[in-house]
């Protein structure tokens, strides 16, 4: 008989619902028999992650071969394919990765509901259930939209008070719900002060939080943040600001600005008072020639004086007054690469949720108006 | 402490894990020299791609050749390319680093060379906004260390004061050959620095893996109640490199691995693993729970004949490692025909503290053994009793929790595990942790780590001066002792082997055996 190899572990089998976890560990029994035989070599099951992937299926799929070749994860996949006959299908998968001496491999199960109709919704709202009995104990939950951010939706409601942490990008949002997708999750997280919020749109912008924190770091004076004059965000991608919104909430709730208020015009202008009482006026402009990052630019202005970031697509260049241009790296990161990320930061992040919070008063300021 | 940039800023605030550190510019004597190329501007390189060098930073490398800016940045592109962890170079990113960097021609022993360079710093403060601050790199034999350091102090280029710029300054092992020049070394460096502006650089400090031994002590709750001698029969610790001395004989020669691994590396490794826990993770309080470790390490025996029996050394003939051909010690370039320095040395240790007492460490390392590899092993004491005698193959086998520092970087736990079948045997299963498994990312070179940390100010992971001299304090009386008395048969292991037999002799008359890394 031919031994089970890891190409055998990396078929993608069907198993009924009920017997995902028997399977699996049918398929680690054999693969470590088959090591034993071959090269006796150990096989090592690894996992820091429970990772709960939805979105649409040809994204998630290489999603999870790139993420589980990274970082040891039981990766679940809840697809919902345009069609089908409506029934739950489950299927397991195993990745092996060589590693040193030795092979390392991780589970992947992708659980299916397509179509449409009263038997599509009862498997749909028996996805919870299915997933909660496959977390690994001992190791934290994420739950990854990927796509549009689906807050209403009723299989993320039902795993949301499971996972430790949501990792989603707010650039996607719904074009129907706009920016008011922003207000929802602020919800959420006020109604799950556990949850950890890992947004992929914040975390693309964390390098120009810090190059911007750094203008105003030692030997140079931090106190023209206090009298700001003048923001303008820049962003080289139409649509929903996402970025550009968590950019001006990142600031105004690090500079203590209150009193929102958006000025009708051409472009999205809002007004807001400074902790001295000066205003400051802040301005969202979109320019699509340049590189497509929802903060291409960041111009901060105080009494004439101008402090910028502008953003290629390979570098950041730096402009203080009374200093050089300087330039520092800047690169695109993969979905992977982010999801990656997301999954590396620890614990709530207070400065998130603070920018979170100022951006919804932006979005409402621009809606009251 | 660290100091992270989180002062009058508010926009630092929730930053500070980013740990970026103030402007500065960082001077690297010996700029033509292979640290140089090989590490220090490929982890600055490294550093500077992760956006985690200030925006305002400048490197100016000095050395005795003419090569000007422009000679050095192409100088140090080709090592980039070459050494760096991420390579090659990103043209973008090298053309904003190389702006920021000089080179400043001069010799260590004249004095215009420093008051050149302090026009120099000056201007590039101005033009670049680095404030004064600076790092100095002695990447130079050990010799031009008070060289370089009274006159940096004679040009002003030194600040001693808690205010204004800093000045730090990183110096690269050998801390002195003995004790007396390693107390000379200290106060030549103390007329002109402070020692917390002193950062002496091991780089096994700057490790992931010799950090996690930290973390997996001191952040779990479940090793520390057994980390003693009532329940840990014995350690073994082994540096092993498989190449030679690949044309470093000339430094060999004068050096030995006794004082090239053991004083520092080695010696570090077993603080590690035999500290008391800190009251903080900060310098202080880690060094001096280190330096605790090295004052209660047991002297050698002032008796030759005994201390021999403490320490064995070994010389490498010629041999094959892993199927390749190596020379022996003795025919390598710049090494004496008749060479009496040992290439290899194995040890019993003994700490004597309340932990430890009467738990012998056996350490070892050695040049051209089978394989490269790194790693503390804690051997458990075995159960009084077991109630499986004479089943299977290790019925009182012992849990080994071993560390491994390098390669293939992790942790393994040694258990008996039942046999599957009708019977009560046993056998030994390993539990596995590996760094690269677990985490995937590539982990930071140690060089990017420590000089992170020095411009930081943050000198946890280096090694503070008494440290040095308490470890000298135990080796010179070995050292002493290998002066003394000519070894009779040397060379005595054949390249590609685990050392001597009288190594195997050291550990088996303890009734016990080297572990095969």
């Amino acid at each position: 008989m031919t031994p089970f190899s890891s190409e055998d572990a990396s078929q993608r089998t069907e198993v009924a619902p009920d017997r995902i976890e028997a399977a699996l560990s049918e398929r680690w029994r054999k693969l470590a028999e088959a090591a034993a035989l071959t090269h006796g070599r150990p096989v090592t099951r690894a996992i820091l992650w429970n990772v709960i992937l939805t979105g649409p299926p040809d994204v998630t799929r290489t999603l999870v071969d790139e993420l589980v070749s990274e970082s040891p994860t039981r990766a679940i996949v809840v697809a919902e394919p345009a069609s089908g006959d409506g029934l739950l299908h489950a299927y397991v998968e195993t990745n092996i990765a060589r590693h040193g001496t030795g092979s390392v491999g991780a589970d992947e199960v992708t659980l299916e509901v397509g179509g449409q109709g009263e038997t599509a919704r009862q498997s749909l709202s028996r996805i919870p259930s299915v997933v909660r009995s496959l977390l690994v104990p001992d190791s934290k939950t994420a739950l990854a939209w990927i796509g549009t951010p689906p807050p209403a939706d009723h299989v993320s409601r039902g795993l949301i008070g499971e996972v430790d942490r949501l990792i989603l990008d707010t650039r996607r949002l719904s074009s129907d719900d706009g920016e008011r997708g922003l207000e929802a999750l602020l919800a959420l997280s006020h109604r799950h002060q556990h949850l950890e919020l890992a947004d992929l749109a914040w975390l693309g912008i964390s390098p120009l939080r810090g190059l911007c924190a750094a203008l105003f770091d030692p030997p140079c004076d931090p106190g023209p943040l206090a009298e700001l004059d003048e923001v303008v965000v820049t962003s080289g991608v139409p649509g929903v600001q996402a970025r550009a919104l968590l950019m001006l909430g990142w600031l105004g709730s690090r500079l203590g600005w209150k009193e929102l208020v958006s000025v009708p015009g051409d472009t999205r202008r809002f007004s807001v008072t400074r902790e001295d009482g000066g205003r400051v006026m802040l301005h969202i402009g979109v320019d699509e020639e340049g590189a497509r990052h929802g903060v291409r630019r960041l111009e901060l202005v105080s009494k004439g004086r101008r402090w910028s970031l502008d953003r290629d697509n390979q570098k950041i260049e730096v402009r203080a007054p009374g200093l050089p241009a300087r330039t520092q790296p800047a690169r695109s990161h993969t979905l992977v690469e982010r999801v990656g990320e997301a999954l590396g930061r620890k614990g709530r992040d207070r400065n998130y949720h603070d920018a979170l919070r100022f951006a919804v008063g932006l979005v409402r300021a621009e809606r009251r108006s | 402490m660290s100091e992270a940039l989180d002062v009058q800023n508010p926009l630092r605030e929730g930053l500070s894990g980013e740990r970026i550190p103030a402007p500065c510019t960082m001077v690297i004597f010996g700029a033509s020299g292979d640290l140089t190329k090989r590490k220090l501007v490929p982890a600055l390189y490294s550093l500077m791609r992760d956006r985690q060098l200030p925006t305002a930073f400048s490197v100016v490398g000095v050395a005795r050749r003419d090569i000007g800016d422009a000679g050095f940045r192409a100088q140090m592109k080709e090592s980039v390319n070459q050494f760096a962890r991420r390579r090659p170079v990103e043209e973008s990113l090298w053309s904003g680093f190389e702006q920021g960097l000089f080179y400043h021609q001069g010799t260590f022993e004249d004095p215009a060379t420093y008051e050149r360079l302090k026009a120099r710093l000056d201007q590039l403060d101005a033009e670049r906004g680095t404030g004064g601050n600076r790092v100095y790199y002695l990447s130079v034999p050990p010799d031009d260390y008070p060289v370089i350091v009274k006159a940096l102090g004679k040009a002003g280029l030194i600040n001693r004061e808690r205010t204004g710029p800093s000045t730090r300054v990183i110096i690269e092992k050998p801390f002195g050959r003995d004790l007396v020049s390693a107390q000379q070394l200290n106060q030549d460096v103390h007329e002109a620095l402070r020692e917390d502006q002193t950062f002496r650089i091991d780089h096994y400090l700057g490790k992931e893996t010799t950090q996690n031994i930290l973390v997996f002590r001191f952040a779990n709750g479940m090793w520390e109640p057994l980390w003693n001698s009532k329940y840990v029969d014995h350690v073994q610790i082994t540096v092993a490199e498989s190449i030679g001395v690949e044309g470093r004989g000339g430094y060999f020669e004068s050096a030995g691995i006794v004082r090239d691994m053991v004083q520092n590396h080695l010696f570090q490794l077993l603080c590690m693993m035999a500290m008391e826990c800190p009251v903080a993770f900060e310098a202080e309080a880690v060094r001096d729970e280190k330096l605790k470790v090295l004052r209660s390490i047991r002297p050698m025996p002032k008796d030759p004949a005994a201390l021999f029996r403490e320490v064995v050394r070994g010389q490498y003939a010629a041999g094959a490692v892993a199927g390749k051909e190596q020379m022996g010690y003795r025919a390598e370039k710049g090494v004496a025909p008749d060479s009496k320095i040992e290439t290899f040395v194995a040890m019993r240790v003994f700490i004597d503290n309340w932990r430890w007492a009467g738990v012998p460490f056996y350490l070892r390392a050695g040049k051209a053994l089978p394989k490269r590899v790194t790693e503390i092993a804690v051997h458990f004491k075995t159960p009084p009793h077991t109630i499986f005698p004479g089943r299977g193959e290790s019925g009182h086998e012992p849990n080994v929790l071993n560390i491994r520092i390098q390669p293939d970087e992790g942790i393994s736990l040694k258990f008996l595990s039942k046999v599957p079948g009708p019977t009560m045997d046993t056998v030994p299963v390993p539990m596995e942790f590996r760094y690269g498994t677990s985490f995937g990312a590539e982990p930071p070179e140690a060089y990017e780590r420590l000089i992170l940390d020095c411009m930081l100010g943050d000198s946890t992971l280096f090694t503070r001066g008494d440290e040095v001299e308490a470890s000298w304090r135990f080796i010179d009386r070995i050292e002493k002792a290998f002066a003394a008395s000519s070894p009779a048969k040397f060379p005595n292991y054949a390249a590609g082997t685990w050392g001597p037999e009288a190594a195997d002799e050291l550990i088996a008359r303890d009734g016990r055996t080297w572990r095969r890394p």
